[in-house]
């Protein structure tokens, strides 16, 4: 009951106590080492250059990718052996070393065996190390000492060279390139020359606690970390040498310690029958529940670190992942998770305030770094009233927003509670966000909200706050207000129930909705980033970013993966946390890429209540949920972790090709497989690629496939462009390429195809000259026909002639009647013989006989006795032969047209066949007086025949004769 | 006696050793053993076992011959020990070699707890064993006990299934003994 108009302080001071410390638990997932029905176990772990676990198991190498397991070398009976070691080397080659001293390598993808022969050594092999620059590895073995690999030689150490002992477990180099080894009589430390080789001991005697020493490891402060057979495991400080022992080596009961890890916060120490103990900074050692599935098994072989956050570890037959480093679980004294956290702050202390049911814990962080927990009650015991908001103001006063009954204000140093005022929303008010400064409080919830003024009486502790008259509380009073934030510039957003976002700056107000480009209505986290950029938790909507200008989307189809998270908070490397009721994503605005942690990595089923997220000073986030609180350590090293693609081969028709193949193929090596691989242990389910094959096709295509085939590839260069990405977003994703080239047979190569053009040009260019000669030699025939007849016409139109026929014709009407007749008649025929064969071309050679002996009566009535014809007898046999028409008649003719025939001297022209030709011979008898000759006639005969005949028309000159041979032609 | 001269002579033959080198030994120190199965309780000792150590190299050698076990409950049982179990005509001997871990002064009286490391070979299967055991110097001589398991399956000694319930998979053996100093020119 309160007076009005006066504050009434409800002090509780029932303060429950309840001092004990909290516990973490890491997240873990085991993974059986099963294959193919057959289990085995991991002896030594490694991570190979592309980021996947190198098994070194009793049944031979395997490959883990995150998922499952597969034998690192198919089919190799040689590699099934015990293998006791890894280890990677500089320039990429993976040393293995077995059980019964053999030791192998992998390198770029094939295996080899270092010795052969029994030269090596025949006891376990139990570590590898080089020297720097890699010239030298180093080997130690459990019996022979060490052996030293240099230049294909091999060189031992051993206790005759000073050497404590020939049992070594292991071998490392230090930072200052000495090697350290760890024997059963202690440690050695050893700077190795040429020619001489110095050796310091460090053992019992010098303060060691133990001299069996099974393992060594430096940190990244310089520690050199033993672990001992019996007295558990101490450091050595390389840079002073002193030894240091932790309290709980002294009287360590655990046994054996095969490993120690150094992680960020705590050590872990593998052992050999009490399974894994964490030794915390100044705290006691703790037992890791490994949740290995089947019961306990104690045994912890080896231990490593991945690229990703995680701890792997080998124990029995299960290879088992943790969290640790940057998720863990906080557990109450009696190591159960807290259940249904409504609300979670980190104080400016670094102490946690969360509230899972209607009380309020504070876990005080301790000097120690360890956390106590404390219990206050708020409320009346009676009343069930959730606790949903927190919030610390500037004199470390906890403010407590409650459903049901208002605002508390918590002193946590006195423990004194009170409601720091009368106004309704106070005392009984749906409080769902409270945020403010020295003078101002908002206060927000179902009933919108209302800004107070802030009186604090320093003396008494109390508060009194009076509410504000404003837009503020009257524009949003009927709104469910979700969240309030106020970014470095002290702007002040605020996130309501389908009205959208709400800025109050310099108390002016300004609303942002749809028309400003904001596709979300009810906003229900706030948070701002480094930049000064605001980010928002939307319902439906995703995560929106606003950098002032406009708002960013990132929602399903960027890669989100629950379209309403509850709440988000930047962490110390600048990127987006977004929780939502399944998991959790991790954004990254630059590459606008996602890390997703959901039930794969024990992060499932959240269903976290709004806001209840806090950033404690160390930059850890506690996260609150469901399933209790989570925290999550950002890596120190800013480096945005994406899986990385990379080519591991080339198939050709589906038969992998040889490392050192350079890649170009002939025209039918065509059928092309590349093989892909990325790794990303924390899920390597997630994994999508796109590819692309530049030269064949411009699309990427998405899939999640490991390969991709092309069966038929035409000839040409192509290079293949292959991205991954966890959220199908390949952008920024790095691109991995090979390139390789098909080549053309070599009928559609550019010199063949030249070469080809220039032939089939040739050939037609000689085609069309050869045309063009025919044509042209056709056209000259042609001429020369028609000259030849026209010369045969002319001379047969030979006025002389007709003139010398018609006064023979005469002389002989008036002789002898008859003969006249047969003279006309032959005239006649000789006539029309020239008429017939003026379009033919070739004539029988007895058809030309008869025209011959024609013309031959005619001329013989004029000249009487004195033309004389006589023809070899065999020419009438002869009828398969041809000659051009009027030829012989022509040179006949010649031969009365050029020579004197009288009685005197007689012409007697003569005409026989010799070797295929005719032959026409005349005497000669020089004539004075020349008749009208052109002295074209025997030239046309002559190009007559040049056309249609190889063999030339001979022409014989001597001083008695004129002979012409002119050969036979065949049709 | 030509035995275990023998036997000195062979240790000895296997290290290169100066002159006045120091040997604790003795030849009749006692093993003792039981196998505490379900339906029955086995126990058998030898007084045969004998043993070296070189103080100077830290190492030791101890050997015991199998047929030399008494105490079975029936003639029989230590019968199938020998024959069946243990095949003692190949493998005569049960043998444990190997070093000694922690420095400590021989000429000083005291009790101490050091480790023996070595290969334990019993039916001719060799194991890797870290052995306990209690030093105790008094007057130049050394009392030595030590209690470790023996597990059969570790060397290849196979129980039929038909006496599974009387025959412990896990031994446990006892051993004490006095070994004495001598020096050898």
């Amino acid at each position: 009951m309160m007076a009005s108009g006066r504050i009434l302080l409800f002090i509780f001071l029932s303060l429950t106590t309840i001092l004990r410390g909290y516990s973490q638990e890491h997240l873990t997932r085991s993974f059986e080492t099963k294959l193919t029905g057959n289990k085995f176990k991991i002896q030594s772990l490694t991570l190979d250059s592309r980021g996947n676990i190198i098994c070194g198991t009793d049944n031979g190498l395997f490959s883990f990718d995150g998922a499952s397991f597969r034998p690192t070398i198919e089919n190799d009976s040689q590699m099934t052996n015990a293998v006791m070691c890894l280890f990677n080397a500089e320039d990429g080659t993976l040393w293995i070393g077995y059980k019964n001293g053999r030791i192998d390598f992998l390198r770029n993808g094939e295996h080899h065996t270092l010795l052969k022969d029994d030269k090596g050594p025949s006891t376990p092999i139990t570590s590898f190390t080089e020297s720097k620059g890699g010239e030298r590895l180093f080997i130690s073995t459990l019996g022979e000492g060490i052996f030293i690999y240099e230049n294909n030689s091999l060189s031992r150490l051993t206790t005759q060279n000073g050497l404590s002992d020939n049992y070594c477990y292991k071998i490392i180099r230090l930072p200052d390139d000495r090697f350290c080894v760890a024997t059963d009589q202690g440690i050695n430390f050893i700077t190795y020359g040429n020619k001489k080789t110095q050796i310091i001991y460090v053992n019992t005697d010098n303060g060691l606690p133990d001299n069996i020493v099974r393992n060594l490891i430096v940190d990244e402060e310089q520690q050199l970390w033993l672990s001992f057979q019996e007295k558990g495991f101490c450091s050595i400080d390389l840079k002073t040498g002193h030894i240091n022992i932790p309290e709980t080596s002294i009287n360590w009961s655990k046994g054996q310690v095969n490993s120690v890890l150094p992680l960020a916060e705590q050590i872990w120490i593998a052992t050999e029958s009490h399974g894994i103990l964490s030794q915390s900074l100044g705290g006691n050692l703790k037992a890791v529940d490994l949740k290995i599935p089947g019961g306990k098994n104690e045994n912890v072989r080896t231990l490593i670190k991945d690229n990703e956050g995680h701890v792997w570890i080998a124990s029995g037959y299960f290879l088992i992942r943790s969290s640790t480093e940057r998720w863990n679980r906080i557990l109450d004294e009696k190591s159960s998770p807290f259940n249904f956290i409504h609300c979670i702050l980190a104080d400016n202390a670094g102490n946690i305030w969360f509230s899972p049911d209607q009380q309020l814990y504070c876990a005080k962080r301790q000097d120690d770094g360890s956390y106590k927990f404390i219990k206050y009650k708020i409320t009346q015991q009676n009343r069930l009233t959730d606790i949903v908001t927190l919030w610390q103001d500037n004199h470390n006063n906890i403010w407590i927003g409650t459903l049901g009954e208002g605002v508390f204000v918590l002193n946590p140093k006195s423990g004194r509670v009170q409601h720091p005022g009368n106004h309704p929303v106070l005392l009984k008010g749906n409080v769902m966000a409270i945020e403010g400064n020295e003078n101002t409080l908002l206060v927000g919830g179902f009933g919108g909200i209302i800004s107070f003024l802030i009186h604090y009486d320093k003396l008494t502790g109390s508060y009194s706050l009076s509410p504000k008259e404003d837009e503020l509380s009257k524009i949003l009073m009927n709104n469910y207000i979700y969240s309030i934030h106020t970014d470095k510039e002290k702007r002040t957003w605020i996130g309501t129930d389908e009205k959208g976002l709400v800025l109050m700056e310099n108390d002016k107000l300004i609303f942002f909705n749809d028309s400003d480009k904001l596709p979300a209505k009810t906003i229900l986290s706030i948070t701002s980033d480094s930049t000064g950029r605001i980010w928002l938790a939307t319902q439906d909507e995703g995560i929106i970013s606003y950098d002032g200008k406009k708002f960013e989307q990132f929602s399903i189809n960027e890669g989100l993966s629950d379209p309403s998270p509850t709440s988000v908070i930047i962490d110390n490397n600048n990127n987006v946390l977004a929780i939502h009721s399944n998991g959790i994503d991790i954004f990254n605005p630059q590459s606008r890429s996602f890390q997703y942690y959901s039930s794969e990595n024990g992060l499932g089923e959240l269903n976290p209540d709004l806001n209840a997220i806090s950033k404690d000073k160390d930059g850890r986030i506690w996260i609150g949920s469901e399933r209790g609180i989570f925290t999550y350590h950002p890596p120190e090293d800013e480096r945005w972790q994406q899986p990385e693609v990379h080519i591991e081969q080339i198939l050709l028709f589906l038969q992998p090709i040889g490392r050192k193949q350079d890649l170009i193929f002939d025209y039918d090596q065509n059928n092309i497989t590349i093989e892909y691989n990325s790794s990303w242990l924390t899920d390597p389910n997630r994994i999508s690629y796109a590819y692309k094959l530049d030269g064949y096709s411009d699309k990427w295509e998405i899939t999640k496939d490991k390969s991709e085939s092309y069966p038929k590839l035409p000839p040409g260069k192509y290079t293949f462009k292959v991205k991954a990405s966890l959220n199908n977003q390949f952008l920024h994703a790095k691109e991995a390429t090979v390139t390789f080239e098909i080549q053309a047979p070599f009928w559609q190569k550019l010199w063949f195809r030249i070469l080809l053009s220039i032939t089939i040009l040739l050939m037609i260019l000689s085609i069309i000259k050869r045309r063009e000669n025919r044509l042209r030699k056709a056209e000259q025939a042609e001429k020369e026909k028609i000259e030849f007849r026209f010369e045969t016409l002319r001379s047969q139109v030979n006025p002389h002639f007709l003139f010398n026929s018609f006064n023979t014709l005469i002389s002989e009407i008036e002789r002898d009647p008859n003969i006249a007749i047969e003279y006309v008649e032959n005239l006649s025929q000789f006539f029309r013989n020239i008429i017939n064969y003026k379009d033919v071309e070739l004539i029988p050679i007895h058809e030309e006989l008869k025209l011959l002996e024609t013309y031959i009566f005619i001329q013989s009535k004029r000249y009487g006795s004195s033309l004389l014809f006589t023809k070899s007898s065999v020419l009438s046999v002869k009828d398969d032969g041809y000659i051009p028409p009027l030829t012989l008649q022509l040179l006949a003719e010649n031969a009365i047209k050029h020579n004197a025939i009288s009685h005197e001297s007689p012409l007697h022209i003569e005409l026989e066949i010799k070797d295929d030709y005719l032959v026409l011979k005349n005497n000669i008898n020089v004539k004075y007086k020349t008749e009208d000759s052109t002295g074209l006639g025997l030239v046309n005969i002559r190009n007559r025949f040049k056309i249609l005949d190889k063999r030339p028309v001979l022409i014989e000159h001597t001083e008695q004769y004129f002979i012409v041979s002119v050969p036979i032609l065949k049709k | 006696m030509i035995r275990h001269l023998f036997f000195l002579l062979c240790f000895i033959s296997l290290q290169a050793s100066a002159d006045g080198t120091v040997y604790y030994y003795t030849n009749k120190a006692e093993v003792w053993f039981s196998s505490d199965a379900p339906q029955e309780l086995i126990k058998a000792e030898s007084n045969d076992l004998r043993g070296l150590i070189d103080i100077e190299k830290k190492t030791f050698v101890f050997k015991v011959l199998i047929r030399t076990f008494e105490g079975f409950n029936s003639a029989l049982q230590k019968e199938h020990f020998n024959e069946k179990f243990l095949e003692s005509e190949s493998y005569p001997e049960a043998q444990f070699t190997g070093k000694i871990i922690e420095d400590i002064d021989y000429n000083v009286p005291g009790t101490y707890t050091i480790r023996a490391k070595g290969k334990l070979s019993i039916h001719g299967v060799e194991q890797e064993r870290i052995i306990k055991t209690i030093l105790t110097i008094k007057n130049s001589e050394i009392y030595f006990e030590s209690n470790f398991t023996v597990l059969l399956s570790e060397h290849n000694i196979k129980v039929p299934k038909v006496v599974h319930e009387k025959i412990a998979s896990e031994i446990n053996v006892e051993i004490k003994g006095i070994l004495k100093k001598k020096v050898l020119e």
